[in-house]
């Protein structure tokens, strides 16, 4: 029988609470991304769009980004939740964020402007905190980065 | 530590499999389910025009805001996008409802003189508030702020899949509108 996590001993760089911790927040925040993604794709594929970096034939790769990425978030938060197919989900999830972080690199450099999904439209948040609202997503997205990198790099995820 | 890196990618590979089949599994019943639905009367066929699925081929460059077509569907309008000027000009003729389709707060602080606000997000509400007064033999011409908004687009594409034949989009919006120095309102829909 596998030893629950909870039987860890306290020798892995990761604590245990910590490992949790960061698990079931990436699975509640990337279910949470999923909602309305899911429930109006067209909304998602323009959204896409509005990035700019799927451009000339990469257009064609639209469609299927709005139809599997947020079935991909809403799967692999469920599974970070329930515990189960830790790793796997957190390397989908992974390369899912660096996606991510290129895309708002692209638009970074591009000097466009975006919300950042932060709950503000992009003026207001940089009036609130004068910074670029795209400087606010990429902020975000590294976090996740990092908490996904602790879930898969903890021995707890191991063999889960 | 070879043999857990293997087993890892291996389960990596049937999720991912096993995701984008159910994703392309729900993108392509969403549709049909949704129209069957508004046909019993679940769901209106805005919401359900609204809420379909994506064509897995589709040119999302050339149209950003298609109508797509509805599975064994009858023939719907075309949405027609048309510049400051023409706005003006059916504006001046008389016959044309200009619909702002931005939230009531935003409709309150300005709109276009003796347009009426019927939000895109509470489509609906609207549909039932208006259906005897705005009947969808009527031209319409949705508007928002400006280039960069979408609310006109979905409140026009709701409006064409509850059989409304003559719907335009004004999509410089009401920037343009103001800069040009015609005629704004503020206040509450009359």
């Amino acid at each position: 029988m596998t030893p629950d996590t909870g039987s860890v001993r306290d020798t892995s760089v990761v604590p245990v609470p910590v490992y949790h911790a960061c698990r079931i927040l990436l699975g509640l925040i990337f279910i949470t991304a999923s909602i309305d993604k899911l429930t109006i794709p067209w909304d998602f594929g323009r959204a896409i769009l509005v990035y700019d970096v799927m451009v000339g034939p990469l257009t064609w790769l639209i469609s299927p980004m709005a139809v599997i990425i947020p079935v991909l978030e809403l799967v692999t938060g469920v599974l970070l939740i329930v515990h189960k197919w830790v790793r796997p989900s957190a390397i989908l999830l992974l390369a899912l964020n660096i996606l991510f972080i290129l895309a708002i690199g692209a638009v970074i450099i591009r000097g466009m402007e975006i919300d950042c999904g932060c709950g503000l439209d992009y003026w207001l948040f940089e009036l609130v905190t004068g910074t670029k609202a795209a400087w606010g997503a990429m902020i975000r997205d590294i976090v996740f980065l990092m908490m996904n990198l602790v879930v898969l790099l903890a021995p707890q995820s191991k063999g889960k | 530590m070879e043999n857990s890196l293997k087993s890892d990618l291996q389960k990596t590979i049937i999720l991912l499999v096993i995701i984008v089949i159910a994703a392309l599994i729900i993108n392509s019943l969403r549709t049909p389910v949704l129209f069957a639905m508004a046909e019993r009367g679940m769901i209106s066929r805005a919401k359900a025009g609204l809420l379909q699925g994506v064509p897995l081929i589709y040119n999302w460059e050339a149209e950003r805001f298609p109508i797509p077509t509805e599975p064994d569907g009858p023939e719907l309008a075309e949405i027609i996008q048309i510049d400051v000027d023409t706005a003006k000009q059916y504006y001046d003729d008389g016959g044309y409802f200009f619909l702002d389709a931005r939230e009531p707060d935003l409709y309150e602080e300005g709109h276009i003189a003796g347009a009426v606000n019927w939000s895109f997000d509470e489509f609906d509400l609207y549909h039932e508030r208006y259906r005897d007064r705005i009947t969808t033999d009527m031209p319409v011409v949705s508007y928002c702020i400006g280039e960069t908004c979408d609310e006109s687009y979905i409140l026009a594409q709701s409006l064409i899949y509850e059989y409304y034949q003559k719907v335009y989009i004004f999509s410089e919006g009401l920037d343009e509108w103001e800069f040009q120095g015609y005629p704004v309102s503020v206040g509450v829909d009359p």
